[in-house]
């Protein structure tokens, strides 16, 4: 579910406006004793996790408590818009790791919400080579300083009903969606879904730029987005509902009708987990990827103990949890020895033949580009 | 003040104030002129903030104004809330009247519970329970499959049907109240008297019980249509791909764009014009705001 934003509310209120000051501080002065109280806490050893929803179980986190002597406390959000959004909020504090994406860090960089890592502070050895690689390359480094210690990584693509629109890989295309046999039954996410139609369109030769591209400048992204838009519009009576997190997606699937959609990995897995008949697989344009990771805030208070946590993430064991619960894949090392077969099926079954070599990994979002997709996303929904 | 101060004394009286104070200052004013504050500047990073770029502008008031989709949802939102406020009026104008003038004192204390219940579940849950019920593969649509009433499952959630539905509901209460407070105050014998002398029961209505309870339904749509007109949790669940609330707009400016600027400027528009429609209709009604506090 969509969090309230409770520590938004609960922050005392921080203005630029020279006249608001004075009530900044005296609603401080009124939380103090909340302040006070929180410090005590921490000095005993505590980390505070901003994570994905759904991510860190209760078991996992008593694991950690168990291990560590440290109390983590976790609190959940359903998007990377939602997590920016609420660091931004709180300016950098408040939490001490969060898990952007790695294509949104730059933008956290800028806003100096995070602050690099300590690399001698944590077990590098633990992540597998090219996950590690994927992160800096993809904005988890900036300026040569590293901010991400990469934990997982999944991608976004086509989840079916294998009754009702079987696809075999090879075939199975982002256009698949707008089949008039589907029409009224798909699900999507507003601008991911406008990416998957552009991959499609591309692959088709119709955009005047590639999407990659789209992604470093504006006129062409204007240029391929009109396109996009046109097409989607077109085709916006075949989508019987739009999702925003990942409760949303498994209920379009669930109770409300729909037979195709594309979605995250963890969708299609946690559904077929269940017994239903459902399917992932990777369109023929490419998977969209993405790897995300913990990183450290720059209001950051219980840095040695989130150190902790990063390298208790970076076990074997711990790695493998955490895939086993979530059905993403980690990137610690060694972790498969103890993955469930499930998990091992549903890799094999997603990414059959030459689709791990076509993943297409998001590129960089910078500020300019979200304002401007969201124009289009919003463009979208309400036409 | 004096009066207040008469009845509690000193020390009562001031933590009144003070709460009173607290509430409006804090938690009302500084936000909404933090608020406005932000409506009124550029959409910069923090490292560009107070510096040379920061200056007051227009712009964000002005892409309301070029956007003509953002406009026309802007007049749906208006417009949708008021059918809102009439359904929600229509469904509960009959429960107050029953509850007010035509039950026992014991029946209308056990249905008072009754419409209290529901409430007492989180306003999310109960619009994700509408979900669910309404939903393409729910209980509704199942049910009149194996009753053999319809061949194929209907799409409730398409449109703003299941909005306003989930509105309706939300709402109950608010409109309910406000009007039960009213008709009860009204004397039976005046009901009794217009019966007497051969008033049809519309009349009754129309001319005895409506100008009585003028007031509570007066606030009752008020509170409806602001809480209709402002509400995101409803529109986001129980929207469909053809819906879009204008508070959507706004949540999608701050969450989805990060443009906060932008979103302060349309949140701000959407308070200054409901509260336009309020007044407007309040003078159409020929209502003050002296019959409201009453």
């Amino acid at each position: 579910m969509r969090k309230t934003n409770a520590v938004l509310a609960a922050t005392p209120a921080v203005t630029r406006r020279a006249v608001l000051k004075t009530g900044a501080a005296l609603s401080l002065a009124v939380a103090a004793p909340a302040i006070v109280s929180r410090q005590a806490l921490s000095s005993s050893g505590e980390v505070r996790v901003y994570a994905w929803a759904g991510y860190f179980s209760d078991t996992m986190l008593a694991d950690f408590q168990k291990k560590t002597g440290i109390k983590p406390v976790r609190v959940e959000f359903g998007s990377n818009e939602e997590q920016i959004n609420q660091i931004r909020a709180n300016q950098g504090k408040g939490f001490d790791l969060a898990m952007p994406t790695i294509d949104r860090v730059p933008s956290y960089v800028k806003d100096g919400l995070v602050r690099p890592l300590d690399e001698s502070k944590v077990k590098w050895d633990a992540v597998i080579d090219g996950n590690l690689r994927g992160a800096d390359q993809g904005g988890g480094m900036v300026d040569g300083k590293r901010y991400v210690a990469p934990t997982d990584w999944g991608t976004e693509a086509l989840t079916f009903d294998v009754k009702q629109a079987p696809l075999q890989y090879g075939t199975a295309s982002y256009g698949d969606l707008w089949k008039p046999e589907y029409q009224g039954m798909v699900t999507l996410r507003g601008h991911s879904g406008l990416v998957g139609i552009g991959l499609y369109l591309q692959d088709a030769g119709k955009l005047p730029h590639s999407m990659k591209e789209a992604f470093a400048d504006p006129d062409k992204m204007v240029a391929n987005y009109d396109i996009i838009l046109k097409t989607a519009i077109e085709n916006k009576k075949s989508i019987a509902q739009f999702w925003t997190n990942e409760n949303e997606a498994q209920g379009a699937f669930r109770t409300n009708g729909c037979v195709i959609g594309q979605t995250w990995d963890s969708t299609g897995a946690r559904l077929k987990a269940e017994g239903m008949p459902i399917g992932y697989i990777a369109p023929k344009e490419g998977a969209l990827a993405w790897i995300e990771g913990f990183a450290m805030l720059s209001g950051a208070e219980n840095i040695a103990q989130a150190y902790e946590f990063i390298n208790w993430y970076y076990t074997p064991e711990v790695g493998a949890m955490y895939a086993n619960e979530t059905k993403i894949n980690t990137t610690v090392k060694g972790a498969e020895k103890h993955l469930e077969a499930f998990n091992r099926d549903f890799f094999a079954a997603a990414y059959p033949g030459d689709a791990l070599g076509k993943l297409w990994s998001w590129p960089i979002q910078n500020e300019w580009f979200i304002t401007k997709r969201n124009e289009y996303q919003e463009k979208f929904l309400a036409a | 003040m004096t009066a207040l101060y008469r009845r509690y004394g000193p020390g009562l009286t001031g933590l009144i104030l003070a709460l009173t104070g607290f509430w409006i200052i804090f938690l009302v004013t500084l936000p909404q002129l933090d608020m406005v504050d932000y409506s009124f500047r550029p959409n910069l990073s923090m490292s560009e903030r107070g510096g040379p770029n920061d200056v007051y502008t227009l712009q964000n008031y002005a892409t309301l104004a070029d956007n003509a989709i953002h406009r026309a949802i802007f007049l749906k939102t208006i417009w949708a809330s008021a059918l809102v406020t009439l359904t929600t009026l229509i469904v509960c104008y009959p429960i107050a009247y029953h509850l007010a003038q035509g039950t026992t004192r014991r029946q209308a204390a056990l249905l008072m519970l009754l419409l209290l219940i529901p409430f007492w579940i989180n306003e999310i849950l109960r619009t994700f329970a509408w979900w669910i019920l309404l939903a393409y593969a729910g209980p509704l649509n199942n049910m009149l499959v194996a009753l053999g009433l319809i061949e194929r499952p209907i799409r409730f959630l398409s449109g703003d049907g299941g909005v306003i539905v989930g509105m309706v509901y939300a709402y109950i209460l608010f409109m309910v109240m406000p009007i039960y407070n009213a008709i009860e105050s009204l004397d039976r014998n005046q009901i009794e008297a217009a019966r007497d002398l051969g008033a049809s029961p519309w009349r009754i209505h129309w001319r005895v019980v409506i100008p009585h309870a003028k007031p509570g339904i007066a606030v009752g749509c008020i509170m409806t249509f602001m809480l209709a007109a402002g509400s995101y949790a409803v529109p986001a669940l129980l929207g469909s791909p053809g819906s879009r609330w204008f508070t959507q707009i706004i949540y999608s400016w701050f969450f989805e764009g990060g443009n906060w600027n932008q979103g302060s400027a349309y949140a701000f528009i959407l308070l200054l014009l409901c509260i336009g429609f309020i007044f407007g209709v309040m003078r159409l009604a020929r209502i003050g705001l002296a019959d409201i506090a009453k």
